[in-house]
């Protein structure tokens, strides 16, 4: 396997067989599932399994769906890239942008750029959070799920326009070229189960009865290097971009390259080494083998019928949705304040004594100034270290923001040290690091070396040691 | 110096940083069509991958603002030598260059501060704030002035709320921004009051910072209140400790409101 395939919470099914990842909604038939089913079965050992079944998709929808406005989506390899198609209330995300089918239509077929992922689901759902090292891995079959999440991996068999940027031989990023969303074999047949060889294996029954494999023509306009690759189906609304109807096929990392005729183009005209499309391009263009992974156009498209974010509000920003309630007291400009406070940091407004204590969203509660200048906002439990990321579950599933600092190799734990934030008052707690994490309290003299486990308190004006890197926390209410 | 990033040629740095700001003067390739010329393009700092598309969405929420007084974006990505890259052009000619404080003509410092302040406010309403407004920020090509787009702060993946960088850079921050949670709003305007200071005046709002080490600096920002200048005038001084007062309650209400009564001053003088 070359992909990992990761299922989310919720209603539905997920398939994945190779490199072929399903959703299917709820109410999604018997019969349409068995069709997605046995179609990523039998495709399941080609480099183009994508690409297979998207083009059987689109001569079956594009003869009319046989089940308008039921939820599903796929995503798969195309040989140089990657397709999704997506039908109904459904959405994908690409790291980029949301993609979806505009509703008249009801159907979306796209080139797609995992930047890292791309993640299935209804219509509506939140951005997924990506762990690129999650051990969750859907290897083979069928299970109950509310989406998706495919992140392609570094593992030989990838084509090199899907490996990790950071790998010499990396010739651009990206999905196929143009693909007409109506093109490939129509069906008269509708969606029905398949029973024998796979599309493009030996022909046979396929998905529908008298489908067949792409044809020679479809396979030489997805290859040309000619025309701009944007979708024109583009993407309908889709949660926290409402509206970028169209537009988001500029803005997207694969219409900005195919646009260019870059995207997992083999002509010389995508030559571009930003916008890849091949080793040599970037050496003849810029002098270096400098390619990119995931070039975003920012150019057009964004802001003509996009969101309209709210304006920000007079002053200076509340404490964000969701932060834990503390019980505190409120200035005369209703900042909330530790409790015994006397004077307001935010307005520096005097509060008065005798003032009661109401529970309110808790501000931040002061800053870690670094060795170098640098200025971290303590308002949520941080992990410190050389690279934080290693503790998957708690970074990533947002229990703990990483904070990365720089040491000599072998100083610095990946995963040194936690600042834990308990109503009003920061604590550190070593990790059990090697080199250990030592406090000096304000007014104090001497390093004292933290036990492991142990929460310690930090007062404003403490210093903390860690891997030779020191961190001063100033509070704003002394 | 290095002579080309991803497929731009590099043609200098630009901005008093030098290359260690990771800002270049480039030239863009033919692939971008009319977009091919002289543009900005900037290195960021990484990311990672799976903030990558974090950093692309709060992108294309900034190029949604589509307003005169900001450069135009044009295109981000991710190369092997770095991390990220943004390209952006001026709507200024491409001579436009950061301003230095003090300016030589105290109308065009207003002016441009004004420019400046109306290019704010459109990010504001746009649901952003700009967190980096310092002279420098300000680019002028002796005609018009365009305000620096906010990438640095957009693009920070962790807790970090301001970075290393010289006495005269973080002068204009607002210590109640990295107290609390972030730029917004009141400390835009408090930046640009300390902006028009800077360029009016010549002078620091924290005078002597510059014989600070980074840490100290932050610390006396942090801590001390802001001293103005003489010299400035009785309506441009009052304006500036508007602009500088503790309580957000007491600055101008909004940037526009700013630009306003700094246009009010350049027209009089």
């Amino acid at each position: 396997m070359t992909a990992r395939v990761e299922v989310l919470p919720g209603p539905g099914l997920v398939i994945r067989f190779g490199d072929l990842a399903v959703w299917a909604g709820p109410t999604a038939s018997t019969e349409l599932v068995s069709f997605l089913r046995q179609s990523a079965r039998n495709v399941a050992g080609f480099a183009d399994s994508g690409r297979q079944v998207a083009d059987h998709l689109g001569g079956v929808l594009g003869a009319g769906s046989p089940e308008p406005g039921v939820p599903f989506g796929l995503v798969g390899p195309t040989g140089s890239g990657w397709v999704a198609v997506l039908h109904g209330p459904v959405q994908a995300w690409d790291g980029s942008r949301w993609w979806a089918p505009t509703a008249d239509r009801g159907w979306l077929e796209t080139a797609i750029v995992p930047q890292p992922a791309v993640c299935i689901g209804p219509s509506g759902s939140p951005r997924p959070r990506v762990v690129l090292e999650s051990p969750y891995d859907l290897v083979a079959g069928m299970v109950s799920g509310g989406g998706l999440l495919l992140l392609p991996n570094s593992g030989e068999g990838l084509p090199p326009s899907l490996r990790p940027v950071r790998e010499s031989s990396r010739v651009g990023a990206g999905a196929g070229g143009r693909r007409s969303a109506a093109g490939g074999q129509p069906s008269s047949q509708g969606i029905s189960p398949a029973a024998g060889a796979g599309v493009g294996a030996g022909g046979g029954a396929g998905f529908g009865s008298g489908a067949g494999g792409p044809t020679a023509g479809a396979r030489a306009e997805r290859e040309a290097p000619g025309p701009p690759a944007r979708s024109s189906a583009g993407t309908a609304p889709a949660p926290g971009r409402p509206g970028q109807a169209g537009a988001a096929g500029a803005v997207s990392a694969a219409g900005a390259l195919g646009a260019t005729g870059a995207l997992g183009a083999t002509g010389a005209g995508a030559a571009g080494a930003f916008g890849a499309g091949g080793a040599s391009g970037a050496t003849r263009a810029a002098g270096a083998s400098s390619v990119a992974s995931g070039i975003v156009d920012l150019r057009r498209g964004v802001g003509a019928e996009g969101e309209v974010a709210p304006a920000l509000p007079l002053g200076f920003l509340p404490p964000p949705k969701g932060r834990p309630e503390v019980g505190g007291i409120r200035c005369p400009r209703d900042h909330h304040n530790r409790p015994g406070a006397t004077v307001c940091p935010w307005c520096q407004q005097p509060i008065p004594a005798g003032r009661p204590q109401v529970p309110g969203p808790r501000p931040t509660l002061g800053v870690l100034l670094a060795d170098d200048g640098a200025v971290y906002r303590v308002a949520e439990d941080l992990l410190i270290g050389s690279d934080p990321s290693v503790d998957d579950t708690a970074v990533a599933g947002g229990a703990l923001m990483p904070l990365v600092l720089d040491s000599q190799p072998g100083l610095m734990a990946p995963a040194h040290a936690e600042l834990r934030l308990h109503g009003w008052t920061v604590r550190v707690v070593d990790r059990g690091s090697a080199s250990g994490t030592f406090v000096v309290a304000a007014g104090s003299t001497g390093w004292t070396r933290l036990e492991p486990y142990t929460p310690v308190d930090l007062p404003s004006g403490s210093h903390l040691s860690l891997g030779q890197r020191v961190l001063t926390f100033l509070s704003p209410w002394r | 110096m290095r002579s080309s990033l991803a497929d731009y040629q590099l043609l200098g740095p630009f901005g008093p940083g030098g290359e260690d700001d990771g800002t270049w003067l480039a030239r863009s390739p033919e692939r971008l069509g009319d977009d091919a010329g002289t543009v900005v393009l900037l290195e960021l700092p990484d990311p990672g991958p799976a903030v990558w598309p974090e950093v692309v969405d709060r992108l294309s929420r900034l190029a949604m603002v589509d307003h005169e007084g900001l450069p135009r974006l044009i295109e981000a990505g991710r190369t092997e030598e770095s991390d990220g890259v943004v390209a952006w052009a001026s709507r200024t000619e491409t001579s436009a260059r950061p301003l230095r404080a003090p300016a030589e003509d105290r109308q065009q410092a207003l002016q441009a501060v004004a420019a400046a302040a109306r290019a704010a406010h459109a990010l504001h309403e746009a649901g952003l704030a700009h967190g980096d407004i310092r002279p420098a920020a300000l680019l002028g090509d002796g005609e018009r002035v365009v305000l620096e787009p906010p990438l640095r702060p957009l693009v920070r993946p962790d807790a970090r709320a301001g970075e290393r960088r010289t006495a005269a850079d973080l002068d204009p921050i607002d210590a109640a921004a990295l107290w609390g949670e972030g730029p917004s709003r009141a400390s835009d305007i408090w930046s640009l009051g300390a902006t028009v200071h800077a360029l009016v005046s010549g002078e620091l709002l924290h005078p002597d910072l510059k014989g600070d080490g980074p840490v100290t600096a932050v610390q006396r920002i942090l801590i001390e209140p802001p001293q103005v200048a003489e010299g400035l005038g009785e309506e441009l001084e009052a304006l500036v400790r508007r602009c500088l007062s503790p309580d957000p309650a007491d600055r101008p209400a909004t940037a526009a409101d700013l630009a306003a009564e700094l246009e009010q001053l350049a027209g009089d003088k």
